[in-house]
Parts: C-alpha cells; sequence; structure tokens
C-alpha cells in the first residue's frame, strides 16, 4: 500500500549473463568490487525495472550491499537483509552474517543482526545474538574453573610436524589447551581431513581439546573485500578483526588467557596477523605467546613447504622429516593420493 | 459484525505485510477483504494466517463489512484456512475461483462444521465466490443458489480472459458478456453482483469510464485494486441529490396515483412505468445504505 | 515443545516485527529485544512474548525481536507463526474456542 516508493523485489539470476552484467555495472557505480563466490542475488527495481539497491550472499555471509541516495530511510536495506536471511536459512546456514564498515554496524543491527566485534574499520554481525559466546561455550568442560587456559587457531593445510611442536610447547604451558581448525573448505586439505589429522595428532596430549573455528575465524577466505578502497590494508582489517572476534567474543566464554602462535619470519602475512594479536589481545587481557617455529634443513617446517614439495614430486616418505606419521599415513590413503595429484595438476 | 450493508467497494489487503492490513482500514471502502490467497508468497501462508486471525478476530476494523479470502479449494492451504478464518468471525469468506455449484456447496457445509465446532451461531458468516473462468460463468446461476450463505459473486477478469484466451483491454469488450451473465444469475438469485476491478491505477478517468459501465450494467459495487480508486468507486454507487431528488418525486406520484386509484401515473408529462418506479427504489436504498440524507419519508 | 529448528517469522518493515526462535537445549529462555520504542513498550513486549512461549510450552530458547513498531496482536501472530516453524507443529485452532 505504499503510495509513494514502489519497489518491487527482483532476484538476479547470476547464471543469465545480461542480469548479472546489470549487478555488477549497479555495484560498480556504488564503487563496490563484488567477489566471484555470490551464489544468490537480489535487488528493489523502480517502475522501470531499474536497479535502486540491491544484496547478494554465498550463503554464510551477505554482502555486496548498495543502496541509491534517494532511497536512504525507505527500508530498502530490511527488504534486501529479510530476503538474504531467508536464502541462507534455506541453504542450512541459520546464523549468516555481515561483516561490514563500522559505521554501517548500526544500519544491521537495526535488521536484526548483533554485532560479535568491530574494530576501527570493519565489524562482525550474526543473526543469532550471543551465537559466537554459545558456540564457545559448548568447548567448556564443568571442572574448567581456576585453570590456565590457551587456544590455537590453525589451518594444518595440512597438519605437520611444526603444528604438533607448537601444541606440545602450549600445552606445557597451560592446563586445558584448546586447538581450534580453521573451518572452510578452500583449502587444499578438506576441513574434515585436517580436523581429523590434529586431533589423531595430539590424542596423546590430555589436555588438548581439538574443535571445529566455526565461523568465528575471520581468515583471508572468509574476509569479504567488495567494499574495500584502494588505500584500504586488507590484511590489517581482516586480521585486527580476527583478533577482536577472537578477544570479545570467544576468549571470555572460555576463560582463554593465553593465545599461542608460531613465529613466522618468511611470511608478511602471518607477521601481521601476530602483530594484530599483539595489538588486540592484551587490552582484554589476553597474553599472546610467539612460539619458534622447528627447522628442518635450515628451514621452518610449514604446511606451504609441505604442499610445495608434494607439488613438485616428493612423496609423503620423503616428506617423513616434515610430516608427523598421522599425516604421512593419510597422504598413502586412497583420499590422500588423490590430493596430491590434485596439488600437481594445478602446480 | 459490520455496521454496514453496502458493498459498493471492495479493497484487498494482503496477509503478508501487518502495514498494509493496518492501512486498510483507514480508507473509505465498504468491505475489506484480508488475502491468504494470492498476494502471499507460498512460504508465507502459515504467517499470513495467524495474522489475518488475530487481526479479524481481535481487531477488526469497525464499521467495515470483513472478509478473508482463503487459498484455492484445491490448494493444500484450504482446510487450515477455513478453520483459522471461521474462527475469526468475519462477515464473509472469498472463495476464489469457484467453477461449480458443488464446489460451493462442499466449502459452505465446512464452513458450518466448523462453526458447530467453535461454538459459533450456524449460518451466520456470509460467502462470496469469486468467478474467474469460463467454467464458473457458465455455472454463475447455480453457485449463485448453492447455499443460502453465499451472498455475492465477484468476476475476476483477469483470471476470466485468461481462461478465454482473450487480451485484458480496459474498454473491456471481452469481459462484456462475462458480466452480464454473473449480473443475471445474481439478480434471479437475489444476490450481489461484484464487478471486476480496473487495473491500471494510474489512471483516474479510465476508472470513470470503466465505473460508469459497472454501475450502469447493474453491479451493486466493484473491488478496487488501490486505496486511490475507492472513493471515486463510491461516488459512483452513490447517488447524486438530483438523482434523489427525482426519485422522491417519482415515487410520490406512484403513491398519490395509488391514493387516488389512477391506472396510469404520470410526472413532468410522462408516463412513469413499473421498471421507473423499480429504479427509483434502487436509487434511495443505495443513498440510505450511503448515509446520504434522503428527507423523505418512503419505504 | 521442543524447538527443533532455527525459524523465523515476520520482516523488518514498518509496523512489523522479525523473531527469530533458536534451539538452546537446556539452558532456558533468552530472550533478545531491539525496538524503535523500546523504552516505551520493551515491557510489554517481552511480556507478550514470554505468553506465547509459555502457550508453546517452549522453555529452552534463544529468541531475537526486531520491532518496527508492531501492534500487539502482530507481535503475537509473528511469535505464534516463529514457534509453529520452530517446534515443527501446527497452531491449534481450536485452542480459543
Amino acid at each position: 500500500m505504499d503510495m509513494e516508493t514502489n519497489l518491487q523485489r527482483r532476484d538476479i539470476l547470476l547464471t543469465i549473463p545480461r542480469e548479472k552484467a546489470e549487478l555488477l555495472a549497479f555495484l560498480e557505480r556504488h564503487h563496490l568490487h563484488p567477489e566471484d563466490d555470490l551464489t544468490y542475488a537480489t535487488a528493489l527495481v523502480n517502475d522501470e525495472d531499474e536497479i535502486v539497491a540491491c544484496g547478494a550472499s554465498n550463503g554464510r555471509l551477505l554482502k555486496c550491499f548498495a543502496v541509491n541516495e534517494d532511497l536512504r530511510g525507505c527500508n530498502a536495506l530490511g527488504r534486501l537483509v529479510n530476503d538474504l536471511t531467508t536464502y541462507c536459512m534455506q541453504q542450512g546456514c541459520f546464523n549468516p552474517m555481515v561483516v561490514t564498515r563500522t559505521h554501517n554496524v548500526p544500519l544491521f543491527e537495526n535488521c536484526g543482526f548483533s554485532c560479535v566485534a568491530q574494530t576501527e574499520q570493519v565489524g562482525l554481525l550474526e543473526r543469532i545474538p550471543g551465537g559466537a559466546a554459545r558456540f564457545a561455550a559448548a568447548f567448556r568442560q564443568s571442572d574448567d574453573a581456576g585453570k590456565i587456559i590457551g587456544a590455537i587457531v590453525m589451518n594444518a593445510n595440512p597438519f605437520t610436524k611444526g603444528h604438533r611442536y607448537l601444541v606440545e610447547q602450549a600445552a606445557a604451558q597451560c592446563d586445558v589447551l584448546h586447538v581450534f581448525v580453521v573451518e572452510e573448505d578452500r583449502s587444499v586439505f578438506p576441513f574434515a581431513h585436517r580436523l581429523a589429522l590434529v586431533e589423531q595428532g595430539t590424542s596423546d596430549l590430555a589436555n588438548v581439546r581439538v574443535h571445529p573455528g566455526g565461523p568465528y575465524i575471520i581468515s583471508q577466505a572468509t574476509f569479504p573485500r567488495y567494499f574495500l578502497k584502494e588505500t584500504d590494508d586488507a590484511a590489517v582489517m581482516q586480521t585486527e578483526l580476527d583478533a577482536q572476534v577472537f578477544a570479545r567474543a570467544i576468549a571470555p566464554a572460555l576463560n582463554i588467557t593465553l593465545r599461542f602462535v608460531g613465529t613466522e619470519p618468511n611470511c608478511g602475512l602471518t607477521d601481521q596477523y601476530n602483530r594484530s594479536m599483539q595489538t588486540v589481545l592484551p587490552q582484554y587481557g589476553i597474553r599472546l605467546v610467539e612460539i619458534p617455529r622447528i627447522e628442518s634443513g635450515e628451514q621452518a617446517i610449514s604446511a606451504s613447504r609441505v604442499r610445495a614439495l608434494l607439488s613438485q614430486g616428493s612423496s609423503p616418505e620423503e616428506l617423513g622429516e616434515l610430516l608427523p606419521p598421522v599425516t604421512t599415513e593419510f597422504l598413502r590413503s586412497e583420499e590422500g593420493r588423490e590430493i596430491i595429484h590434485s596439488l600437481r595438476q594445478t602446480k | 459484525m459490520a455496521t454496514t450493508k453496502l458493498k459498493r467497494t471492495s479493497l484487498y489487503a494482503s496477509g503478508a505485510t501487518p502495514i498494509n492490513m493496518i492501512q486498510a482500514a483507514f480508507y473509505n471502502e465498504d468491505c475489506i477483504v484480508y488475502d491468504m490467497e494470492d498476494s502471499v508468497p507460498l512460504a508465507e501462508k502459515d504467517s499470513a494466517r495467524l495474522l489475518i486471525y488475530n487481526t479479524v478476530r481481535y481487531h477488526r476494523p469497525a464499521n467495515k463489512y470483513v472478509m478473508i479470502r482463503v487459498n484455492g479449494l484445491y490448494s493444500e492451504f484450504i482446510e487450515e484456512d477455513l478453520e483459522a478464518a471461521v474462527r475469526a468471525r468475519p462477515d464473509a469468506i472469498r472463495i476464489p475461483k469457484v467453477e461449480y455449484k458443488e464446489e460451493a456447496v462442499r466449502i459452505c457445509q465446512r464452513i458450518t462444521e466448523i462453526e458447530k465446532e467453535a461454538g459459533l451461531e450456524p449460518g451466520k458468516i456470509e460467502v462470496w465466490c469469486n468467478i474467474e473462468s469460463y467454467l464458473g460463468m457458465i455455472n454463475a446461476y447455480e453457485i449463485a443458489t448453492a447455499d443460502p450463505r453465499i451472498e455475492a459473486l465477484a468476476l475476476g477478469a483477469e483470471d476470466f480472459t485468461a481462461s478465454m484466451k482473450s487480451t485484458r483491454t480496459k474498454a473491456g469488450l471481452e469481459i462484456f458478456y462475462a458480466r452480464n451473465a454473473i449480473l443475471t444469475a445474481c439478480r434471479q438469485a437475489g444476490i450481489e453482483a461484484i464487478d471486476a476491478v480496473f487495473s491500471d491505477i494510474n489512471d483516474p478517468e479510465g476508472l470513470k469510464e470503466d465505473t460508469t459501465l459497472t454501475r450502469n450494467l447493474g453491479f451493486d459495487g466493484k473491488t478496487c485494486v488501490h486505496p486511490r480508486q475507492i472513493d471515486i468507486v463510491n461516488s459512483f454507487f452513490t447517488p447524486s441529490a438530483k438523482e434523489i431528488k427525482y426519485a422522491l418525486r417519482v415515487l410520490e406520484a406512484v403513491e398519490e396515483g395509488k391514493r387516488l386509484k389512477k391506472g396510469a401515473v404520470t410526472l413532468d408529462g410522462s408516463m412513469i412505468d413499473k421498471p421507473m418506479e423499480l429504479r427509483a427504489r434502487t436509487t434511495l436504498a443505495q443513498a440510505e445504505a450511503a448515509g446520504v440524507a434522503i428527507g423523505g419519508n418512503l419505504k | 515443545m521442543i524447538v527443533k529448528q532455527p525459524a523465523v517469522a515476520g520482516t523488518l518493515e514498518s509496523s512489523d516485527i522479525q523473531v527469530s526462535i533458536f534451539p538452546n537445549p537446556g539452558n532456558g529462555l533468552d530472550i533478545q529485544l531491539q525496538s524503535i520504542a523500546k523504552a516505551q513498550f520493551g515491557d510489554s513486549i517481552l511480556e507478550t512474548t514470554r505468553a506465547v512461549l509459555a502457550e508453546f510450552e517452549i522453555t529452552d530458547a534463544v529468541v531475537s525481536l526486531v520491532d518496527k513498531g508492531a501492534f500487539d496482536w502482530v507481535i503475537r501472530s509473528r511469535l505464534q507463526a516463529a514457534c509453529c516453524r520452530a517446534t515443527e507443529s501446527k497452531f491449534n485452532w481450536k485452542g480459543e474456542d
């Protein structure tokens, strides 16, 4: 019945090149550059069928929001968020998230999202209020009170002797060590295998608990870039947000006071990651403990080195210096061989 | 229940949007139709049903004839729609796409059963049947007389023209026969006839032309697609002061003729026949229902 | 009744309220309200919410309410719809006869 703004919803069918081009052109006018992982997009159109507002999703994150200036205050964003949230829920993701510039956080709070954490530049919101704390609390045990509790986040792509060493060193410094394995399937080694290898490779350490990282680890892969400007440093924004989410939402629920990271002098991104942690965590009473990587042949043992060697033709047996037995064994299995094969294909 | 018997204008309000339902009560339509059918997406049928139930049962607009349009007879929603709609206690339930007498009979029986279960006065809820296909039009009289509950037939022109393979035009020649067929059935059944919508909400002149035809054909009212159509349509079904004055004079002359036991009555030099008398009575009935002061004393 | 699955009812449009219900097994009711009229109507919205949850005998759930100025009966309707969806049950129409 609204007489003045007669906006119709129109889904943008991304499989139709003409429609996708229309969406991209609209985003371009708003200086937004979408990633290629969009699975759904929807828009509001005027009487002339022109896009005047749009939003998109990859099934877990809502993104690529753009609303024409003259529509501000018409709740266009609310309608888009509504449709996109419904889409995510139909895809089985009941707690879709939004990463947005901090000044836009209240806009999404008005649409039913709750802020998990924010930095000066960006914020993370989720659909289930307190979802992050509830996620973490599930890993709490009744006798945790009064204990020294630490955490590690790792991708383990795949699990190496370097990871094993890091876990051992950290576990020795606390009563309980939570190990979160990054949960996203953009790595060469699928999440289920990475998690299983970390679990098996640390099962002898009684005080280590291995968990899926859930949606609360803001990795390079999950951090949306559509709203970035050329002057933005994506790595700083992503790693600071990740540190904030950990410190504000995950750590308090588990009383984590120690966060362990491996030093990585050769990788700029990991270095930035550690620097962001160092900036953020102490503000929340969490101490960052850097543990030097162990070396083999004067090079730090790292998963990227393992992947490089595998893709260059090394056999799992030849990597015995770098890999714990569980990983070597997995690489010999049929699934492991397939992964090595695909590594060599994409080299 | 409704405090007006007028059915000049019906306005649909989608059960999918509360703002729509709330605002619809503030316009001048005689009949408000809370819609569970076409305006509600499949995934929201359950929530619309609850919203309409709570609105009609506990917060129905005053001074309106309140209707609920349920989903199609063969849809998976109809049974629960009826459970909710009857218990909401509207003035009428509007049934889409009725084509056979048996369909109307079945729905009316089901309404009676639910009324009994819920401890409501049986037969109080009226039924409007939307005639939206050539089949419905052919069977219009049978449908109109299927049950005493049936209070009106309403022509749905978009679906009707689709069933006929016709093109819907503003002039409406393609529905001219259907309008007459439905009107004829209603007159013989003694129930109300409601005309189809005029779809272009931005063409008030077109609406006036179309409503002139609606009225001249003899319909009792018209469905509106947008609030801005309501006042225009109402005006066509509300007699003007000149018409009322003339009708009063016609009936006065007739009464005078009876008193004087005259065989033929004349007014202003012309003879007053039976149809003129009937039209005059209709004019006054419309005026009375619309709350227009008649200034006479005639029944 | 048990909240079997997350469910949402209502929209973010003016005069509506969006109700989301999520499972919260063993952890009671956690009701979060955000409203454009929280100061004025917050308590009454929460009261309606608790009443409807009680009618559905829901004791464990996270409930998020985003109110855009909805009337009480709209709030009630959205809660009922969300509860039915979350518990995978049909509304008891005979309940108010």
